[in-house]
């Protein structure tokens, strides 16, 4: 090396040394002050308890603050778009859950772009799906609604909280497979379904076992089947479609994320500390009283199930015509 | 355990110092919450959830329950003084409270409000002691259309609502009606109205549109007027309702309740609807019509009662069944879930220390609330003499803050601005907002029945008369429009009113 | 009555034309399969015909001499105020999380205490400064909402 060339190095090396001594001094004492948790989902409900079992677990470790904030609405993109929009100081995290990044960007044009501009913290837990009879139906198991299905046209229908979600997906997906037809009501949400299930204005609804376990164990509904890739642990006995022969599954994830471009320190000590999180017995007792079975996933885990589940789902809303692109205006 | 049996015991849990405590502090907050225009119970209460972990679970619903109908009470407070709604329920209460207000007679209204919140929650209660289980399974029998033909009967209240011009009223409800379309449509996907910009997806809040549309219009009407208000400050006719008051509002408040309890049992009924539907209906009864929109006392008397019964009638889906018929017993339902309970039908028959402890305690915050909010009357009405130079940067600021809070958004707040303007233009050409509201909250119900409906029927519109419920209700909506014409079809035009 | 009928039904009569044009391309769909149009269609529809008749009645009140005139409704009010207030508080909202609260807030105050109605410098200061502390403490604070951070807190806290 030229004497002028190593100069420059030396002079590059002590100038990264100096200008990250500030930088290293600084995210050795984040957090200074109070952290925003944002919840795209309305309080009192799975999304929100975890999370705010979560936060509270966090303040233990990371001595600040960590105040939860519900920004609802639109299907869980007004939260999700406000974590998108934060300062990617470490300061402003949120619940990143998997339909608005994998679903909702193929239905809206959405300011955030679910591929690049998040770093999850980490995956926590399994919404799962399948669908229920009133608990005095004749039907008992899967085939029998399938035959039921097939000898009815136009008369079996099933209420669902939205077209884009998993619940109708599960539906579709298995009439797909099995042949048989039946049509979705829209709901506005998971109590509006369920009720109209157990009133009989429906003959299916498909929700998550925070909805529907309280009633099948009080007889009043019936899971005909698991849409997941393993059964329902509170109802071991109902096999998954896939054991009955339909080979598909629909799940969803409930996950922690930032802004990208959060310094890599903070998200690291992030990970670290709600990894830790995931042994808490207060939030694993939270996870097991929502129904939440706890799936944790390391960042890279979560951001393949974003990366998989957006293309895959591209495809099931193309063909069922919700595409944005498919829209007149 | 016999009725009585029951209804002892749990006063006897509900008494202990502890809940007594609790249910204090949750009456005690939801009052300050439900006084603060915007901010409402269900941001109280998912403050407070995380400090309810670690009590015992009758203890965390005691004082959550407490919030919500603590806030009922609180909420018609601003709606008088200033006719801005601390609660979105409480619109209706602005059309005669505040009138009565400016007519010195603030003390009288907020008065006959808390007695009939008292009165109607009373009732409510005992409602839900008596007849819960049965009534929430009728309730399920309320499919879409049921719904479809409810929300019919309650857009032909409408034609009552209006003071004025029925022509600029039904414009107002067809505004209604489109304002609320902007935002997604959840049964086709599709964006309605919203240009792009990613806050209206979820449409136009209820709060801001209401706090801008009544409160800030009537400030900036308030500003432009050169003659002041000092007029009224001089005029305070007392601080309580008089005998008169009471024989006009008796009826009133005995209808309120009932209306309201079981509007409030559906889910997806509630105060709101009860509130204005009350209001239509005493419009309709009283012998004088006209006096409604003026100050009349029945027109706080009735609705203030059928928001309070709504409260209590909401319990019942969700502590007989497990399902939530408002967002605010979705609060609950979590803070059940996390302190272990399953909500769902068989909650009554494992824990029915937490129902009946629950039941009881609702009395005793009512009774509470009562005592809270009398006493204060003589503090609100001193609120009214405070100059209004002073007191409107004040009321703007709260406003300003509590429509942020609501979802932390900005354009909550403007909304809420523009919706001012559009409320202070609409007054000044005469156009009124109270039918705007109905069709807003109604307007999109009925349009997802209608859709839900037709997809059950296949596309047959005979559903709605083939249905018991659904046809009675149709019937009973045709009847209403047109029975105001009667006179006209059968030449009995009344000449004297009979006394 | 009069006048201003007339005017504030044509500003109707064009709002429900664009609701009907915009409601169309939405999809109407049929009347068994209502379409996300559909409603609003049929309430542009109706906003038109209802604005219509607003008109007349308008037109007619002018003719029978019991219309008002659009400038007597704004007569002997002071509405350039209400005007002042609007700008403010459009200015408030969209400072807002930039400022962070306190700022934005006393400055708002300021201006609202002091430049709508005759107040003095001092009292103006003294009210806006004590309403914002104790709406920070309040709102801030007891009630928890994350109020938006920004020169000045960041300078206190």
């Amino acid at each position: 090396m030229t004497k002028g060339k190593s100069r420059f190095i030396w002079a590059a090396a002590m100038a990264a040394w100096v200008l990250g001594i500030p930088a290293g001094v600084s995210y050795a004492a984040y957090p200074e002050r109070p952290i925003t948790m944002i919840v795209n989902y309305s309080p009192g409900g799975g999304s929100d308890l975890s999370a705010r079992a979560l936060a509270k677990y966090a303040e233990k470790e990371l001595g600040q603050p960590v105040v939860v904030v519900n920004k609802t609405g639109a299907a869980g993109t007004l939260g999700v778009g406000a974590i998108a929009a934060s300062k990617p100081d470490g300061y402003t995290i949120g619940v990143t859950t998997y339909s608005p990044l994998t679903m909702a960007p193929h239905m809206y044009d959405l300011p955030y772009n679910p591929l690049t501009d998040f770093e999850y913290i980490m995956g926590y837990g399994k919404y799962m799906y399948g669908p229920c009879v009133r608990g005095d139906s004749p039907i008992k198991t899967l085939k029998d609604l399938i035959d039921y299905a097939k000898v009815n046209p136009g008369k079996v229908k099933y209420s669902h909280p939205g077209l884009a979600t998993p619940n109708n997906f599960g539906m579709i997906y298995l009439s797909k497979f099995t042949g048989a037809k039946w049509e979705g009501v829209t709901f506005k949400g998971a109590p509006e379904a369920v009720a109209a299930c157990l009133g009989g204005h429906v003959d299916i609804v498909s929700q998550n076992p925070l909805d529907v376990v309280p009633y099948i164990k009080a007889g009043r509904l019936r899971l005909l089947a698991s849409f997941c890739d393993t059964r329902w642990e509170w109802v071991p006995d109902v096999p998954t479609a896939r054991e009955l022969g339909y080979d598909f599954d629909v799940v969803s994830w409930l996950a922690l994320g930032a802004r990208k471009g959060t310094p890599a320190p903070i998200m690291d000590r992030l990970r670290k500390v709600f990894k830790n999180a995931m042994e808490d017995p207060e939030f694993l007792d939270i996870l097991k009283k929502m129904h939440i079975p706890a799936a944790y996933r390391t960042p890279e885990e979560y951001k393949k199930l974003v990366e998989d589940g957006y293309i895959q789902n591209e495809k099931m809303i193309r063909e069922l015509g919700l595409h944005k692109s498919q829209k007149k205006n | 355990m016999d009725l009585l049996g029951s209804i002892l015991y749990g006063f006897s849990v509900a008494l202990t110092p502890d809940n007594l405590l609790y249910c204090f502090i949750g009456v005690f907050i939801g009052t300050l919450v439900g006084v603060l225009p915007g901010i409402g119970p269900v941001g109280a209460m998912s403050l407070l959830l995380p400090t309810t972990f670690h009590v015992s679970p009758l203890g965390a619903i005691i004082m959550l329950a407490g919030i919500y109908y603590g806030a009922m009470y609180g909420g018609s407070t601003t709606s008088i003084l200033v006719n801005i709604p601390g609660e979105a329920a409480s619109v209706v209460t602005c059309l005669d409270g505040y009138q009565m207000a400016m007519q010195g007679r603030a003390g009288p209204a907020l008065g006959i409000a808390a007695f009939g919140s008292f009165i109607a929650g009373t009732i409510s209660i005992i409602g839900l002691m008596l007849v819960a289980p049965p009534l929430a399974e009728a309730a399920l029998k309320f499919g879409p259309p049921e719904y479809f033909t409810l929300m019919a009967l309650g857009m032909t209240i409408l034609i009552y609502l209006a003071s004025g011009s029925i022509p600029k009223a039904l414009m107002m409800a067809v505004l209604g009606i489109i304002l609320a379309s902007v935002g997604i449509d959840a049964t086709s996907g599709k964006q309605r109205f919203t240009f792009g910009i990613l806050e209206l997806n979820d449409g136009i809040g209820l709060v801001p549109l209401v706090m801008g549309l009544f409160g800030i219009s009537e400030v900036l009407l308030n500003l432009e007027q050169k003659v002041k208000r000092e007029i009224l400050k001089t005029r305070l006719k007392g601080l309580l309702p008089s005998r008169l008051d009471w024989r006009d509002s008796a009826k009133p408040i005995a209808r309120g309740s009932i209306l309201g309890f079981f509007l409030g049992i559906l889910p997806g009924g509630g105060a709101l609807i009860s509130s204005f539907v009350s209001y239509g209906i005493e419009k309709r009864l009283s012998k004088d019509p006209s006096k409604f929109g003026k100050g009349a006392i029945e027109g706080v008397a009735g609705p203030e009662s059928a928001n309070n019964a709504a409260t209590g009638g909401a319990f019942i889906p969700l502590l007989t069944l497990g399902i939530p018929a408002n967002v605010v017993m979705a609060m609950l339902l979590g803070a059940l879930l996390i302190h272990g309970l399953q909500p769902g039908p068989m909650l009554m028959k494992n824990h029915p220390d937490l129902f009946w402890g629950v039941v009881t305690s609702m009395y005793v915050g009512n009774a509470m609330l009562l005592v809270l909010n009398l006493p204060l009357i003589g503090m609100w009405v001193q609120v009214l003499r405070i100059p209004y130079r002073t007191l409107f940067p004040l009321i703007l600021l709260f406003c300003l803050i509590g429509a942020y809070a609501v979802n932390y958004s900005q354009t909550d707040v403007l909304i809420m601005i523009i919706f001012g303007v559009i409320g202070y233009l609409m007054k000044k050409f005469q156009y009124e907002g109270a039918p705007l509201v109905l069709a807003y909250v109604l307007g999109p119900m009925l349009e997802d029945a209608l859709r839900q409906s037709l997809v059950i029927s296949n596309g047959s519109f005979a559903i709605f008369v083939t249905r018991p419920i659904s046809a009675i209700g149709m019937v009973l909506a045709i009847f209403l429009v047109f029975s105001p014409l009667l006179p006209w079809v059968t030449k009995k035009r009344p000449v004297f009113k009979e006394e | 009555m009069g006048k201003p009928d007339q005017v504030s039904s044509l500003f109707w009569s064009i709002l429900g034309l664009g609701v009907v044009y915009l409601s169309y391309r939405l999809g109407l769909g049929t009347l068994t399969h209502p379409g996300p149009g559909f409603l609003t269609f049929w309430s542009g529809v109706i906003l038109c015909c209802l604005s219509a008749v607003v008109f007349f009645q308008g037109v007619r009140a002018q003719r029978g001499g019991t219309g008002v005139t659009l400038p007597q409704r704004w007569a002997g009010m002071a509405w350039p105020k209400s005007v002042y207030v609007i700008i403010a508080l459009l200015a408030y909202v969209l400072t807002f999380t930039y400022l962070g609260f306190l700022l934005s807030t006393i400055v708002l105050l300021i201006f609202l205490f002091k430049g709508i109605e005759p107040e003095t410098w001092r009292r103006a200061f003294l009210s806006a400064g004590l309403s914002s502390f104790i709406s920070y403490i309040l709102f801030g604070i007891w009630l928890q909402v994350q109020l938006p951070r920004g020169l000045l807190e960041k300078l206190l806290f």
